[in-house]
């Protein structure tokens, strides 16, 4: 009997394991995507093609941007150093990416030359060393960012990471996990497993650590991971209920919410002094602060006006101006790395969105069409938007172009997931 | 209305003591036992929170209650051992409007004058204000949501003369829904405070 629990409960770890793979469905218009063709081969008995070929195919395609053509017919027929833009203008293209393996010296290399066959010419030439340690997934999202860059004009961002919560019930228990994967969905990696509620995933400037909230004494407090070593560490050391961290971009504090005489105000932790100093002082909320680019001002929301709005505050002065205008909800803002913009949680009545917000000419447009959705995030680039919806009650997270126009739904097999953060 | 619902702690402990005994003598079935018991308990029970193992609703019906007494009675009973986790003065939830957090209704400023009355009268006694909010919106606002509506409540008991250091407030935001479904009637049960003891003083 003893042996069979076990053999269950082992059986039980060994199928979450299994499922923890992402799922990627990308819903997206059709127009506007530029044919591309992608062929590489390998000389070298060290290293197949085939899985950097699948990986750039795969970035490319579910960028939007492109539309993968498939390149069976025609690559049979290309020499190693000539080209034929004849033959691939025929067959559709505007685009060729040729990848090729070879040996120099001993040495493992990978090159790929971006052809435009529209303009007859070779826009992009380079070589990537390889060796044994080469991580094979890096090296590919590389070439991606190249082949991406070059021809739109924007930073890829094919190796960046995001981190998100996922919830599952094991035995009717609820187990959180904080987890860490490529943006593809590969490498997902939970750092941190709890039966008690984890929360606020957010990443340190240089992106090697993971600040978040736990509630594993029995109260919301924050801790600080690093991805490196696991090590983690609470923020404030006490009986606090704290919250909604955020880290400045000069990574020298940590914004934060602590309630204080029944209201909820943001204070500012000093690494340095190890000291916090309270920023806000107003009846009600003020939570969910987020460091503009120059590391002296946060936004923040706040119900002072009767309604949750985004506020702005420099973090040496103890006046706030309201931000948005718009509809009856705007919270949790996120901010582009460029300053410009606000992606944050709208609601004009018809459901929470998400929605851009430009700070420049204080123009909102949602983006978004759930009635559930939150916790938006702009990719590094700014040309993506990561949030949170709902689907037939299940968590997913939903990656879309800040447009709209192209939306890739993210599902973790037997997993809610939720609160979705890009790297920067 | 104490005494029925320490009835009910009653047999739970009981039921407790009860699986406590097969485990002793039958080692072999402990773990198979503990996982029934945890699984058909939190069913029976419908607790959002499986430590807590003790409702306020009968969860045995007239027979198994007799059965279950007579297995346990060689055994002492120590009621101290669950400190007062269920127990309620009556009502102890308080309902808010969306995005509020004001006390409006005079039934909910009664309960909130009961439990202080009762406060004051034990001066051991400790309660846990949990704030909770509805599925909408940012999940940090909803924490900060639950959070302002259980310190209201918590600035109410202090002004009543409860002493401060025998309350704790906590928010668990919208991750404790009272009810599951997205429409407006289980969004309304879900924006709540729950008035809990951690030690009845008695």
């Amino acid at each position: 009997m003893k042996y069979f629990i076990f053999a269950a409960i082992l059986q039980l770890i060994l199928n979450s394991n299994l499922y923890a793979e992402l799922t990627i469905k990308i819903d997206r218009a059709k127009v506007g995507a530029l044919p591309i063709m992608i062929s590489f081969n390998s000389d070298s008995k060290n290293f197949s093609s085939n899985i950097f070929q699948e990986i750039v195919k795969n970035d490319l395609y579910s960028s939007g941007f492109f539309n993968v053509l498939d390149s069976s017919n025609v690559k049979n027929n290309i020499s190693k150093k000539s080209t034929q833009y004849a033959l691939w203008t025929l067959a559709g293209t505007n685009y060729f990416l040729i990848g090729n393996i070879y040996q120099d010296n001993g040495i493992d290399y990978i090159r790929f030359d971006l052809h435009d066959v529209i303009k007859k010419n070779i826009v992009a030439s380079y070589k990537i060393n390889l060796t044994k340690n080469s991580n094979i997934r890096k090296v590919s999202h590389t070439i991606s960012n190249v082949v991406f860059e070059k021809i739109t004009g924007i930073k890829g961002i094919f190796d960046t990471k995001i981190a998100y919560i996922s919830t599952e019930k094991v035995n009717k228990r609820k187990i959180y996990k904080l987890h860490v994967a490529d943006i593809d969905g590969h490498n997902s990696v939970a750092i941190y497993k709890s039966s008690k509620q984890l929360m606020s995933p957010t990443w340190s400037p240089k992106n090697d650590k993971i600040a978040y909230v736990s509630f594993e004494n029995n109260r919301p407090e924050i801790f600080v991971q690093s991805l490196s070593t696991g090590d983690r560490e609470k923020l404030l050391s006490g009986k606090y209920s704290s919250s909604a961290p955020a880290w400045s971009p000069d990574e020298k504090y940590m914004a934060y919410t602590l309630s204080v005489n029944g209201n909820l105000e943001i204070f500012i932790y000093n690494f340095k002094t190890n000291t916090s100093k309270r920023i806000t002082n107003s009846i009600g909320i003020d939570t969910e602060a987020e460091w503009h680019p120059n590391s002296k001002e946060i936004f923040f929301t706040s119900d002072r006006s009767g309604r949750p709005h985004i506020y702005k505050q420099s973090i040496n002065k103890n006046k706030a101006k309201r931000v948005t205008f718009d509809g009856s909800y705007n919270a949790d803002a996120n901010i582009s790395s460029d300053g410009k913009y606000l992606s944050l949680v709208h609601n004009a009545g018809n459901g929470h969105k998400i929605a851009i917000f430009s700070l420049e000419d204080r123009y909102l447009r949602v983006i978004s069409n759930g009635r559930l959705d939150e916790a938006p995030s702009f990719a590094p680039n700014n040309k993506m938007i990561l949030f949170a919806s709902k689907k037939i009650h299940k968590g997913i997270l939903v990656a879309t172009s800040n447009d709209g126009r192209i939306r890739q739904e993210i599902e973790l097999k037997g997993e809610n997931v939720r609160e979705p953060i890009w790297s920067h | 209305m104490l005494e029925s619902q320490f009835g009910h702690i009653n047999i739970c402990s009981n039921l407790w003591r009860v699986i406590m005994t097969i485990v002793r003598h039958t080692r072999n079935i402990a773990l198979f036992a503990i996982i029934s018991f945890l699984a058909g308990c939190s069913n029976l029970l419908n607790q959002k929170d499986p430590d807590v193992i003790v409702t306020t609703e009968p969860m045995l019906t007239k027979s198994e209650e007799g059965e279950v007494d007579k297995v346990t009675s060689a055994e002492s009973i120590n009621l101290d051992k669950v400190e007062g986790k269920g127990l309620t003065l009556g009502n102890n939830i308080i309902y808010f409007e969306y995005d509020k957090y004001s006390i409006e209704k005079s039934e909910y400023k009664e309960i909130i004058v009961k439990y202080s009355e009762y406060m004051i009268e034990h001066e051991n006694a400790t309660l846990r204000i949990e704030g909770h909010a509805d599925e909408r919106g940012s999940r940090a606002y909803n924490l900060a949501l639950g959070e302002k509506r259980s310190e209201n409540i918590k600035e109410m008991m202090l002004i009543n003369g409860v002493k401060s250091d025998s309350i704790e407030v906590v928010s668990y935001g919208e991750e404790n829904p009272a009810v599951q479904g997205t429409n407006e009637e289980t969004h309304s049960l879900n924006r709540r405070v729950e008035i809990v003891f951690i030690n009845t003083g008695k």
